[in-house]
């Protein structure tokens, strides 16, 4: 009895072992708190200019699915469309490559993911530097900052590459 | 985006459509270079846009 006990034990221990994956030990910490969430929206483009009507019609979609006030949906778009943008003239600098968005909720929570492949930036590359009004560049930043509850850098899945988290909570009582 | 140019008074009327991003910005910059650089005045008509970035 007690050898078929510690038999089928380790059984399970090689099942376990063998079959399960835990997340908690392959998965970077900053992306623990997406794994719980609900992914709302995947989609990857070219990081090309033709590209951002696309991206900014998938985006007004979403989060009209999110039910943001209509106030909110055409800031989070515009936010989202800047961001590209900076990907395309600063991050590739204009050479082909890609751009992968994601969104993730949980209750009142959106997480916003624009992840890119090009070489990685300095986190100072966000931050915001005085200027005066009508110097050019550098406005989009600050809408990302305004309109976005949190704005941070997030280290790469791999070698390569830059993902930005933007998040921006529903109004209380909207989420669907 | 599409837009339109014509004569107001004494100034030129640049009446633009749609969405403007960096795919479509060069475009309208030039169009508005070339009134500056004729030496007219020009008015930018945005009623009609429903998207500028920044």
């Amino acid at each position: 009895m007690l050898f078929r006990r510690i038999l089928f034990e380790s059984n399970i221990t090689y099942f376990m072992s063998t079959f399960c994956i835990d997340y908690n030990v392959n998965i970077q910490e900053p992306y623990k708190k997406i794994m719980s969430m609900k992914r709302i929206l995947h989609v990857e483009h070219s990081a090309c200019t033709s590209q951002l009507c696309q991206i900014r019609d998938k985006v007004r979609d979403a989060c009209h699915s999110l039910a943001y006030p209509e106030s909110d949906i055409n800031l989070i778009t515009l936010v989202i469309d800047e961001a590209c943008t900076n990907i395309i003239r600063y991050a590739y600098s204009g050479e082909p490559g890609r751009i992968v968005l994601e969104i993730f909720q949980h209750e009142n929570e959106v997480i916003f993911h624009l992840q890119d492949f090009a070489k990685c930036i300095d986190k100072s590359c966000l931050k915001l530097r005085k200027k005066k009004l009508l110097e050019p560049g550098g406005l989009g930043l600050q809408l990302i900052y305004q309109v976005m509850d949190v704005v941070q850098l997030l280290p790469p899945k791999g070698s390569v590459g830059n993902i930005l988290e933007l998040k921006k909570h529903l109004p209380k009582g909207s989420q669907k | 985006m599409t837009f339109e140019q014509k004569n107001y008074l004494h100034y030129q009327l640049l009446a633009l459509t749609g969405e403007v991003d960096l795919h479509n910005s060069p475009q309208v910059r030039k169009q508005l270079l070339a009134i500056v650089e004729s030496g007219n005045s020009v008015i930018v008509d945005f009623s009609a846009l429903s998207y500028i970035d920044s």
